[in-house]
């Protein structure tokens, strides 16, 4: 049943957005290929722009990893995660996700080299950066921009959000895929 | 794998002036023609964590390159649906949904109309318009704020909501590095951001009910009329 509606899904929502975008801008009268271009025309910069990102995130995570740093985290913290049902291996996200978004980009790569493309990981690293935000990112820009200081409750209401999304992620990866 | 000294995109450093460091092999092998006897195998991490350290800067620069085909293709596509008023057309789905989040918005007033676009963009991954909207709904909120320092109960609602919004359209990035295979995770990402913006409204909400922040609270130090005057 749920395998259906992934089915479903999987075979509509691009399809939707890459035909029907277009098609509904036409119905409003856009000019469609003008405003495509104008906004393809970022593309490039975007991919220019995170290059300081992913290296950064990139080199950090191998380093980790080639040291051996991972595998004791991930050894260390088996008891806790082991019990909540968390895999250690998508733990580098849960932590980055929050900071940047370049930076989760990068180690869904990263993840896509070291458990291929098809990996259950690879689906919970991918639900976890398309389910939050850059939580810290976002509440600077907003309060920045009005000047507020004191935050009251909106960093513990962004993080619980933020890690309830995680451990969902998870479980509704295992449940639907496994 | 090891890199070849000539390869090395490292720029001519500093040190260049100096006249025994014309040649670019390592360090150790320039004073004595035999290298220092160490025992290699004890630094086996410390050149691993070297490597990938050079290999990794080297992969981040490709990838991003090879992004950029979808990536371009899914702004334009957002482009489309940002000039074509998509998010005005769901607004109307919307708004009753987000209205009784945020009770302290008096009726007609501006600041809701802009949180709702905000909140809808964000849905459809608009990203690039959601932020502006949001900032504007933010300065809204500020005129509505008797403490221009303080956060009201709205602003925290909205930020939540931001940080935890239900997501039709996945990020682009996200697109461009997993091409087709983002087909599957589509259906996943809509669930859990389903429970997820369901669990920041109540966090948001609860939070905002207890002793520490009710007594921080803009609008009640203002002395609203409807709350009690609290110690």
């Amino acid at each position: 049943m749920m395998r259906t509606i992934i089915g479903i899904f999987a075979a509509l929502v691009l399809p939707l957005i890459i035909v029907g975008f277009p098609l509904y801008g036409l119905y409003k009268k856009v000019p469609v290929y003008e405003v495509f271009v104008e906004g393809a025309k970022e593309g490039f910069q975007v991919a220019f722009r995170i290059i300081p990102y992913l290296v950064a995130i990139l080199f950090a995570i191998g380093m980790f990893r080639a040291s051996g740093a991972m595998e004791f985290l991930t050894a260390g913290l088996q008891p806790i995660l082991g019990f909540l049902g968390f895999p250690p291996e998508v733990l580098p996200m849960a932590i980055i996700r929050p900071l940047t978004g370049s930076g989760s980009a990068a180690i869904v790569a990263d993840m896509i080299n070291q458990y291929g493309e098809d990996s259950i990981l690879v689906k919970m690293a991918a639900t976890m950066f398309g389910s939050t935000e850059t939580t810290f990112y976002v509440i600077a820009v907003y309060f920045g921009a009005v000047n507020v200081k004191k935050t009251r409750h909106a960093v513990p209401a962004g993080l619980i959000a933020d890690v309830s999304a995680m451990f969902l992620a998870v479980y509704i990866i295992r449940w639907l895929f496994s | 794998m090891r890199r070849k000294p000539s390869r090395s995109p490292l720029p001519p450093s500093g040190r260049s002036h100096r006249r025994e460091t014309t040649s670019c092999k390592a360090p150790w092998r320039r004073y004595g023609r035999q290298p220092i006897p160490l025992p290699l195998r004890r630094f086996v991490s410390s050149r691993a964590i070297t490597e990938a350290a050079f290999d990794f800067a080297d992969t981040a620069a490709t990838l991003a390159l090879g992004l950029i085909g979808v990536l371009t293709l899914f702004l334009g596509l957002l482009g489309i649906a940002e000039a074509s008023g998509l998010v005005h057309a769901l607004v109307r789905l919307t708004q009753p949904v987000f209205r009784p989040l945020f009770p302290e918005i008096p009726e007609g007033h501006p600041a809701m109309g802009m949180i709702v676009l905000n909140l809808t963009a964000n849905i459809l991954g608009l990203g690039n318009a959601a932020t502006p909207m949001g900032i504007k709904a933010m300065e809204e909120l500020q005129e509505l704020n008797p403490d221009p320092d303080t956060a009201t109960n709205s602003m925290v609602m909205l930020l939540a909501l931001n940080t935890a919004s239900v997501q039709l359209v996945p990020p682009t990035l996200l697109i461009a590095i997993m091409g087709l295979q983002v087909n599957e995770i589509i259906f996943p990402i809509i669930l859990v951001t389903l429970c997820s913006a369901i669990i920041a409204a109540a966090a948001a909400t609860l939070l905002s009910k207890t002793r520490k922040h009710r007594l921080t609270d803009p609008h009640r130090q203002a002395g609203f009329p409807d709350s009690p005057p609290s110690q």
